[in-house]
Formats: C-alpha cells, structure tokens, sequence
C-alpha cells in the first residue's frame, strides 16, 4: 500500500507540473546510494574467504576493502548538477557503511551519477575528512606525507603453491595524483518517493582493462606508483550503477496495488 | 595546556568528590568538547575536554555522562567488593600505575589466573568493542562479564545488588547517578562504563610533538618515520590518532593459533588467531604484550615484527607483504622503541591517582 501504481502516477505529473513551474521543493526525493561489490558475477564474500580468479589467472582471496568517494553528484538531463554528499567512506565488511542516504533532492530526470574515486590532492592533508575512526584509520602518517589513502584493497593469492599478500593502496604518492573521477550515466527519475541506486565494484576490473596486472611477482601495489597508475587507468571500468529509483527496484511493493 | 586533566582526589564518599570532579566541566577552553545527551534531572552533566584531533566522545544515549555517575563508576572500579570474597576489584588487573593492566602475565583472579593478558584502558570510548577477542559490543557489556567470571570475580551479580543495597554509603551514590532509580547491575555496568570513557590518554610527548610544542631527537625522528611509513608499517594497524584501528588481526604469532581469538565469536574461520589490535599509548607501561603476554620487553615485540612472526593461512596481508622479514637494523629496532616510549602520557596516570 506504500507505493500504489495511481498514486505514483499521481505524484509524478505534479512532480513534472512542479518542475514545469520551477517550484519542485514539496516534491522533493529521498535517495539512497548503495555500494556493492562483485567480482566477474560474484557478490564479494569477505567473511567466506572465498577464491576468486582475476584475468591474469591468480587466484585470490580479498581480506580487505574500504575505501573513500567524494563529491558524489547527480547530473540533471540539461547538464545540471546536484549534490548529494562530500565524501563517503564504505568498508566491504561494514554493514554500517553500506549506503547513505540525501533527503531532499530536487525532483527530476536525472541522467548520470558523477563522483570521484578518493580525493582531490588539494583536500587530501590530515585532518579534512570528517573526525571518525573509519576516516582516520585511512590516514597516512605526516612520514608518508600526510592525508588519506583512496583505497585499501588486501588479499592472498596462490603464488606458485604459496600464499603471498596483495596490497592494492591507492593514495597520494610522491606528490602524484591517482584520484579519477567516474561518471555513469543512468536513468533515474526523482520525485516525492523513495528512490535507490546501486553503485557496483566489480574487483576483477582494477587487475584488467585496459592493463592485465598479474599479481605474482608484484604483490606490493602499496607504495609501488606505477602500480598505482596502472590501477588508476583500470578504474575507469570498475564501477557500474545499477537500479534506476523507484520505478526499477521495489516491484514488489509497486505491484502489489495493481 | 588547555585539554582534560581531571583531578579526583578521593573516592571516599560523594561530598569529598564533588569539588575535585567539577573541575573538570568546562575547562576545555579553545579545544573541541564533547558533550553527550542529556543528564537525567538532579544530576551534572560531564563535559570532557578532549585531545587534539579526538573525535566527539560517543556516548550512549541512555547512558550519559554525569559528575555523580563518574563519581560512582570510579569507586566501583576500586572497590574490591564486586568480588566474591573481597579480594579482587576492577583495579587489581587494570593498575593505574601500569596504564590500567597487570605487570603479570596472567591476573591472579579469586580462583586462578586468568587466560590472557589483560588490557591497558585508555579511550576506550571510541573502541567499538571490548576484549581481545571483542566480545563485548559496549563497556557497559564488558563490565558485567568480569564479576560472573568464576576465576576472575567468581560473584553473582545477585549478591552484588543484594551488597550495593545495604552498603551504608552506595544507596545514596546511585540514587545520585540515577534519582528514583533501584541498584542493579545495569546501573553498576553503566556508572564503570561511565568512569572509564573518561580515561582518556591524548598528551603524550607524541602529542606534544605533533602540535610543534616540543621537539623530538634524532632518534625518535628515526623511530617516528619507521614506523609511520612502509618500512616499519606499524602504522596501518596503529593509527596515528588512537594508536589503534581498534580491528583485529591475525599477527603471526603462530603458525597454528593457539587461542582462536576473534574466530570463536565470530565463528569465520579466517578470523581464527586474529585479537583486537591494542592501543599502543602507555605502551612502555603495559608490559607484558601480545593477548598471552609472551614477550616482556618492547624489544622482544620488535623483533617479533621484524623478524619473528610466522606465516599462517590467516595471517594479516600486511605483515605477509614484508617478504617475511623486515630486517630491520638494530638502530631502527631501538629508534621505534624510542618512538614506543614518546607515547607514555605521565598525566593520565597522575590525574587518575586516587
């Protein structure tokens, strides 16, 4: 009963009405971005130790995955932004960090997400994120040159018969830059309802497109720039969004009244 | 210096306590304070000064932090009555003069000694669980495990309210932290809870050299950057705020665990062997270390990380990564020791003194 068909129908000719009439406050939306992880159509299991196998062959478990977005935007049809929150941080075995959720966004047509995989070197000295142990424990101490890594991604893998430690830390480096901003384009209409939308890791990604990165023989990624680079050019397709608000997710709860 | 020192003088009755504790409310001057939800009416609310760089103190919401509540929390702590024969209180284990642990390896409890080391407590406030093995999801859950432990208090927590009850002075201290309220172990878990958020340890001389009030030798330099970067790498595990990610790992202190750890309460088997990380502040006083209190020197415990630790299927990446052996020089072993020792905070233990 939530979400009856008329009733959305409703809502969204007076969200376009509204819009129309540039007044869409009273139809504003309650959004919430989730951050899940895959890997190849795994759901990422870190608790089952799983094994996983990348596109140079390595096998491999994931130990460890957190990691920061921030400035995450919306981008309206006609070029405009919204934004929905500075920064995030989401740990793969933290329930708490699943998703957040912006209340009142402008009721819309929305056509991509945009945000940026860690954090602008100008915002990223020690201390700028948000006071919390989750953020903190991203920090890089004042010898490494202060500010927070982007990401901390650690596992084993079978190295010839043998375990051997992965460390993919993206972060600030000698002064270089390894933040990459993501862009995804989706379709997602905003009005007065509850609406979600899924942003996707798929793990494999940052060890294959456009560079196979083979584990063996090159573990340490952590400290290691040219790894970084390599990881930062493979991001471009790590990320996919998924779920287009209301009208894609919930058809349990929409169909119920039909 | 403008951060916390909270001067209790006694712990020998609520009139004698009052003057001493309220010195500590409002006097954080320019550096960020904490508050929590409201007090309950007819008491004083704490509100703690905090460190630089310290996040707000969480506090829970049925639970704040009150003068009187703190008052109460703090007595209890020393008080040996919680036992089941008087002989064992919260501070025979956690002693202030050894940062709130035990010089000994075990804790001598009223039946036996104890399985492993205990734990020094400074900030706890802001660890999301308590135990090695993180048991205990609050310090108010935490303080009611220890009472009922056969070796370590061996009381009923019956006969503890039945004791606090007739007491001559604990009636009028509980209806102080909670007017109108009867003495149970709640409220007992929560006064403890209460006195320990307020052990917080953030002026060491680390901190005194972070702010550029005093400078470090050369050789805590050398020490600061190993261990602040990937040659030492102690700082992924130990932070740089707390000292602590208050996570839990698997150190390669075996190559087959002999305490599960972690692993028996979570029942994950790559969690087995893997203890909550401790803080590393007052760690020169905290002796012995590691969750069975195996190595008794600092010097031991580098050498553990340098060269000593064993591969396991469960052992954390980090250390894994260090090819095994971080050969580290016998300069750069004795420079983080150095570095070790700049993180002792000598007015936390001198404001706790009773």
């Amino acid at each position: 009963m939530r979400h009856p068909f008329r009733l959305a129908a409703l809502s969204l000719v007076t969200s376009l009405y509204l819009l129309a009439c540039g007044d869409d406050e009273d139809d504003a939306g309650t959004l919430t971005v989730h951050f899940d992880h895959q890997i190849a159509d795994e759901t990422l299991d870190i608790d089952a130790m799983a094994i996983y196998t990348n596109a140079a062959g390595n096998t491999y478990t994931v130990s460890r995955l957190e990691y920061i977005v921030t400035d995450i935007d919306l981008i309206r049809d006609d070029g405009a932004t919204y934004h929905l929150r500075d920064e995030h941080y989401r740990n793969a075995a933290s329930a708490a960090t699943t998703s957040f959720t912006a209340i009142g966004v402008p009721a819309a047509q929305y056509s991509a997400c945009r945000f940026v995989f860690g954090i602008d070197p100008a915002r990223n000295v020690t201390g700028a994120l948000p006071n919390t142990s989750d953020f903190n424990n991203m920090e890089w101490p004042a010898p490494m040159g202060g500010g927070y890594h982007y990401m901390r991604l650690e596992g084993l893998f079978d190295d010839g018969g043998e375990s051997q430690a992965f460390l993919s830390h993206l972060g600030p480096s000698g002064g270089s830059d390894f933040s990459f901003v993501v862009e995804l384009p989706l379709s997602l209409h905003v009005d007065g309802e509850d609406s979600e939308i899924h942003i996707v890791m798929d793990v494999n990604e940052w060890f294959e497109d456009p560079v196979v990165y083979d584990l063996a023989g090159q573990g340490m990624i952590m400290g290691n720039a040219d790894a970084q680079l390599t990881h930062q050019a493979n991001g471009a397709t790590v990320f996919t969004v998924s779920g287009s608000g209301r009208h894609d997710h919930d058809h349990d709860e929409d169909d119920h009244d039909e | 210096m403008t951060t916390t020192k909270m001067t209790t003088t006694s712990s020998r009755g609520l009139p004698a306590l009052l003057p001493a504790v309220l010195l500590l409310v409002g006097c954080g001057g320019d550096d960020p304070v904490s508050t929590g939800p409201d007090a309950a009416p007819g008491t004083t609310s704490v509100v703690v000064a905090l460190p630089a760089r310290f996040a707000e103190v969480p506090v829970p919401a049925d639970n704040p932090l009150t003068v009187e509540g703190v008052a109460l929390g703090k007595r209890l702590f020393f008080n040996p009555l919680l036992s089941v024969d008087s002989t064992v209180a919260c501070a025979s284990c956690h002693r202030l003069e050894f940062a709130f642990s035990d010089p000994e390896r075990f804790s001598q409890g009223v039946a036996g000694r104890t399985s492993r080391q205990s734990m020094s407590l400074a900030n706890l406030a802001w660890a999301p669980s308590l135990f090695w093995d993180g048991r205990a999801e609050s310090l108010e859950a935490q303080v009611l495990q220890p009472v009922a432990n056969p070796v370590e208090m061996g009381e009923t927590w019956d006969h503890v309210e039945h004791k606090l009850s007739r007491h001559a002075e604990y009636p009028d201290l509980f209806e102080a932290a909670f007017p109108g309220e009867p003495i149970t172990r709640t409220r007992v878990a929560q006064a403890i809870a209460q006195y320990e958020r307020t052990l917080i340890s953030g002026e060491s001389r680390f901190d005194l050299f972070l702010r550029g009030d005093v400078q470090f030798t050369d050789q805590e330099l050398l020490g600061w950057t190993v261990y602040g970067t990937e040659r030492g790498d102690c700082f992924h595990c130990h932070g740089t705020i707390l000292l602590t990610d208050n996570r839990f790992h698997n150190n390669g202190l075996d190559a087959l665990p002999q305490d599960p750890g972690r692993g028996d309460i979570t029942d994950i088997d790559g969690e087995a062997g893997h203890f909550r990380t401790p803080t590393l502040r007052n760690i020169e006083l905290t002796a012995p270390y590691m969750h069975d209190g195996r190595f008794s020197t600092l010097e031991e415990v580098l050498a553990h990380y340098n060269n000593g630790f064993h591969r396991n299927d469960r052992l954390d990446p980090l250390l894994l990564a260090v090819p095994v052996k971080r050969n580290l020089s016998v300069d750069e072993q004795a420079a983080v020791i150095a570095f070790l020792r700049a993180l002792t905070d000598p007015g936390f233990i001198e404001e706790h003194a009773q």
